[in-house]
């Protein structure tokens, strides 16, 4: 029984001890702000811990902490497919306290008829990034360029090829569902092999187990450069500027098609032009601090910026070419 | 590979993950002394810990806790003759027996130096063969994975405890899990009887948590164990002579620690196997095997040996084609998903410096348990005279916040107990629970490369047998299947021959 | 507390053909052919089939073994109230956490459940551990590491 009650007291000490410290250092933290921010900022973030949009908000939260002088808290409200988080932004009081990420998806999910989230629901800080979609096939495929690849699409029996990139419906399903139907080809005659994501395709595509995946060249980039995939066009505006040699969709194929995944901060509708601009600041800060650049250089994903109106105009005019497209691939109604 | 190597320990010699490391340490040791709280409790309780690390700090962690904790569960299990993990169960009858002869510390000395010996040949194993066999998986295909993914299940469910058909429920369990919420293939909602958080699916993690954390404070709390220690003095031990032993039996040091290495690269099959594997062999190849059980170090070699390199080596499959070994690589898996990290053969060539700062960190960890399981043994008496039931309302507290952390919401928190309670019952009448999470686990990639398999192949059903590799898997799976079925005859057809011969003599 | 195998197989079959049936509530989408429900059917099945040969086997051993075995942990009713205030603790928490908060709730939990496991002769040490645990997972969580466990009553002080 004795060394029972001597480990207790010990313990109870030690705990007593820290709580103490706790509370000191809590104290101690407790520094009065007359200006925003005068109290920590909550960031939310639609998806899981740990995926690609979390791990930048999270880059940029520690980023805006260090400039701020207060916490920015990154809270992962999932479900829904992403409805629930970004339903939570909007509905968040505007007063600069909560911002939050908003992705192509919910532009997307608009068109489905899921939500009434439009780009109306929202004020619109910054785009921070933007990676289009690719057209990437195995190092010893036949096709060495988009329009071999189109030509045979085209010639050869339905079935023949398949495709991949993400789960049936998602967005790069829609690049190269929509991009076929432009170019007049059924997109059907290609089955779509769903998958979890860019990486498990990349890596299906690179055992040669499906014919062309179209996940961003930046997500493929490490197997192109090992030699086991290889890139024929992207599907963005211009060239990537890792993979110079690598012709965009129109430059190979002389048709303007462009499809991309995008990522921006935004916050409830109805926020002050005040508090707009203070947070504009603040993320403009940290997106252009050397930890949030080198981060995001280390994971692959492009920095595009683009402020407030941009965004606003650029969120909007999403919000109808998704939709267009999705119609196109004959993916809604 | 040497420029991997030097990439990996500028990212490991770093102070975040240093200290990281230690720490981890500290609580593999703490945890995987305390009987009821397994290893594999230990890598769940970490978990949301290791959300807020940097991907090779979190994995780190968890290498490091592993490793320590399996070395740990030997510590109650020669003192008390209750394994603190599992692993340590097949030798824990064999230890005690040597601490009633006063020969408790040669016990576990020798039970260190065999695990460093076996970790260390695990680490090595674990360097040298998943880069190569990661280059190798990356040809794999669908059809492949499908039946890699068949093969971990059933190994799973026949393994774990005594029916087999029980094993197989449980992983029919776990597959169902893993179905509910959105349908990657066609997009549509299942089993969520119109709740909306289930859209998204149940996250593993929090089942994790109920089902070996939540059930094992059950179990603690509601059928309290009476513990002895045994107090008899102990004789010294010199390092001289748990050298002397070590060398005298190295042989079965080294066959464990391949046994261990082999056992632990299934898929499906993790370190507690390994060492009753280990120890059943060295019994049956022993000069002397009347002597075990009666407090022989020979077993102990053998078996302890044999499963700290079984934790480092089931971290092939899971790292080369993303399936678990064993319920700790279950949770690995979890966690690499969760930092973007997708286990899988491209892994090593997209983020070959991550990889090779995991072995670094087995490294570092075997090598670590040196000094802290010596100060371990000697502080041992002490760490096991905390009783159970103290710390069993505070685990689960520690449980609740765990769960909460995953995503921020009481859903969590309704899961651990949910299956908690589930697995608390499944396993009062025999049910194993470990399989249900493995399933869980692969239920996805399962069904999905099944899917994706028909569709590549336009329905073809033969397509599973086409390729060589693809075939030879899926016989072996499919013997696997059968096997059950043959020994249940090979069984009939002796008792008939015996009932026959009987019948011929009256 | 083990049932037979019996009881546990008719169990198993009766929740898989309540899931089959769910199955058949799933969309069907055009132009997918390998659909939502492929995979849940084939599970199901051999679950079932595993349901029905436990059921078979188990009814083979009633004579010798009986409906249920109790062994001598559920004899005693001090195991059941302890198994409900572990199930109802947590009820407590998933119900009041959010209103009350995270430290008061789970100090009550391990208050009430070290009570009842360690007698009232630990009284002192309980309380105290009752006390600084919360708050020290509250700091360490909170503060460290970013989870919004909920403040509740003591929003203000913490």
């Amino acid at each position: 029984m004795k060394p029972l009650n001597r480990f207790n007291r010990r313990g109870v000490l030690a705990v007593a001890g820290s709580v103490f410290m706790a509370g000191a250092l809590m104290l101690g933290s407790a520094n009065a702000h007359a200006a925003w921010p005068e109290r920590p900022i909550t960031l939310i973030v639609p998806w899981g811990a740990g995926g690609g949009t979390d791990q930048v908000a999270r880059a940029l939260a520690a980023s805006m902490e260090a400039n701020l002088g207060q916490p920015v808290n990154v809270v992962n409200r999932t479900g829904g497919s992403g409805v629930i988080g970004h339903a939570a932004l909007a509905a968040a009081a505007p007063d600069g306290y909560t911002i939050g990420t908003i992705n192509v998806d919910l532009s997307q999910l608009v068109c489905k008829g899921v939500t009434d989230l439009t780009y109306e629901k929202f004020t619109q800080i910054a785009l921070l990034n933007s990676a289009p979609a690719g057209l990437i096939v195995n190092a010893e495929s036949p096709f060495n360029s988009a329009s071999e690849l189109l030509d045979a699409i085209k010639a050869e029996p339905a079935n023949t090829f398949k495709a991949s990139g993400t789960g049936a419906g998602g967005i790069w399903h829609l690049a190269f569902a929509g991009w076929l139907y432009k170019e007049g080809v059924d997109p059907n005659k290609v089955p779509w092999v769903p998958s979890q994501g860019e990486a498990p395709s990349l890596k299906d595509a690179a055992a040669g187990a499906v014919d062309v995946v179209t996940p961003p060249l930046s997500s493929g980039l490490q197997l192109i450069q090992a030699g086991k995939l290889k890139a024929l066009a992207t599907m963005g505006e211009s060239r990537f500027s890792q993979l110079p040699e690598v012709p965009t969709l129109e430059e190979a194929t002389g048709t303007d098609w462009q499809v991309s995944t995008w990522r921006m901060i935004g916050a409830p509708a109805g926020l002050s032009d005040e508090m707009r601009d203070n947070l504009v600041a603040a993320v403009k800060a940290a997106f252009d601090s050397e930890s949030f650049t080198a981060f995001m250089q280390e994971r692959g994903f492009s920095k595009n910026w683009k402020g407030p109106e941009e965004a606003r105009a650029f969120h909007q005019g999403e919000d109808e070419n998704i939709c267009v497209v999705m119609k196109a691939a004959g993916m809604v109604n | 590979m040497i420029e991997n190597l030097q990439a990996a320990l500028e990212l490991v010699f770093t102070v975040d993950v240093l200290t990281a490391i230690f720490f981890s340490c500290l609580f593999g040791l703490f945890t995987g002394a305390m009987p009821g709280v397994s290893a594999t409790v230990a890598v769940a309780l970490l978990v949301p810990v290791t959300f807020f690390m940097s991907p090779v700090a979190a994995l780190a962690s968890i290498a490091t806790a592993v490793a320590i904790a399996i070395f740990a569960g030997d510590l109650p299990g020669g003192l008390l003759r209750i394994p603190g993990t599992p692993a340590s169960a097949a030798y824990a009858d064999e230890a005690y027996a040597m601490t009633r002869k006063g020969e408790g510390e040669r016990a576990l000395t020798i039970s260190l130096v065999c695990s460093v010996i076996g970790g260390l040949v695990g680490v090595l194993a674990l360097s040298l063969s998943a880069p190569m066999l990661a280059d190798f998986a990356l040809e794999f295909r669908y059809h492949e994975y499908f039946w890699l993914a068949a093969i971990g299940l059933t190994t799973a469910g026949f393994v774990c405890g005594d029916n087999p058909v029980k094993g197989l429920v449980s992983v029919c369990i776990g597959l169902m899990l893993s179905t509910v919420g959105f349908d990657m293939i066609s997009g549509v909602p299942r089993f969520t009887f119109g709740y909306f958080p289930l859209l998204e699916g149940i996250h593993f993690i929090p089942v994790m948590i109920g089902v070996f954390a939540v059930a094992e404070v059950i179990r603690n709390l509601v059928q309290p164990t009476s513990t002895y220690l045994v107090e008899v003095p102990e004789k010294r031990t010199g390092f001289r002579d748990v050298a002397g032993t070590v060398y005298r039996y190295k042989g079965k040091a080294a066959t464990g620690s391949v046994l261990g290495v082999i056992i632990g690269a299934l898929p499906g099959a993790g370190s507690d196997m390994a060492s009753w594997v280990s120890y059943a062999i060295g019994k049956r190849f022993s000069k002397t095997p009347e002597k075990f059980g009666t407090g022989h170090p020979e077993g102990i070699v053998a078996a302890t040996s044999s499963n700290n390199a079984a934790t480092c080596s089931t971290w092939i499959p899971s790292l080369v084609f993303g399936i678990p070994g064993d319920s700790v690589t279950a949770i690995v898996i979890g966690v690499l998903f969760l930092k973007g990290l997708q286990p899988g053969p491209t892994v090593f060539l997209e983020d070959a410096p991550l990889v090779y700062s995991i072995f670094v960190a087995f490294l570092v960890a075997n090598l670590l348990l040196i000094p802290v399981g010596l100060v371990a043994i000697k502080a041992a008496r002490q760490i096991l005279r905390i009783p159970t039931r103290t710390l069993m309302p505070l685990i689960l507290v520690f449980c609740i916040v765990g769960s909460f952390a995953i995503n921020n919401s009481m859903m969590g928190v309704s899961i651990i107990l949910v299956s908690g309670v589930a697995a608390f019952f499944m396993q009062e009448n025999g049910f194993p629970v470990a399989p249900a999470i493995l399933g869980m686990v692969m239920g996805r990639l399962l069904e999905e490369n099944f899917i994706q398999a028909m569709i590549v192949a336009d329905g073809d059903w033969l397509a599973f047998f086409e390729r060589p590799i693809a075939a030879t898997l899926g016989a072996i799976t499919i013997a696997f299947w059968l096997s059950p079925l043959a020994v249940a005859l090979i069984a009939r057809a002796r008792a008939r021959r015996v009932a026959r011969a009987n019948g011929g003599a009256t | 507390m083990r049932v037979n195998d019996a009881v546990s197989g008719v169990l198993i079959m009766l929740l898989s053909a309540v899931l089959f049936a769910n199955t058949f509530t799933f969309p069907a989408v055009p132009g997918v052919q390998y659909g939502a429900a492929v995979f849940p059917r084939a599970v199901l099945a051999v679950m079932f089939g595993a349901g029905a040969w436990l059921t078979v086997k188990g009814l083979m051993t009633v004579k010798a073994a009986g409906w249920i075995q109790i062994d001598a942990w559920a004899r005693r009713p001090g195991s059941w109230i302890m198994f409900a205030l572990i199930v109802a603790g947590m009820l407590f928490y998933i119900l009041a956490a959010d209103a009350i908060g995270f430290v008061p709730v789970s100090g009550i939990i391990i208050f009430v459940l070290l009570l009842a496991a360690r007698g009232r002769t630990h009284l002192l040490s309980s309380a105290i551990l009752a006390l600084s645990f919360p708050l020290l997972l509250y700091y360490v969580f909170v503060n460290a590491l970013r989870v919004p466990l909920p403040a509740g009553w003591l929003g203000g002080v913490l």
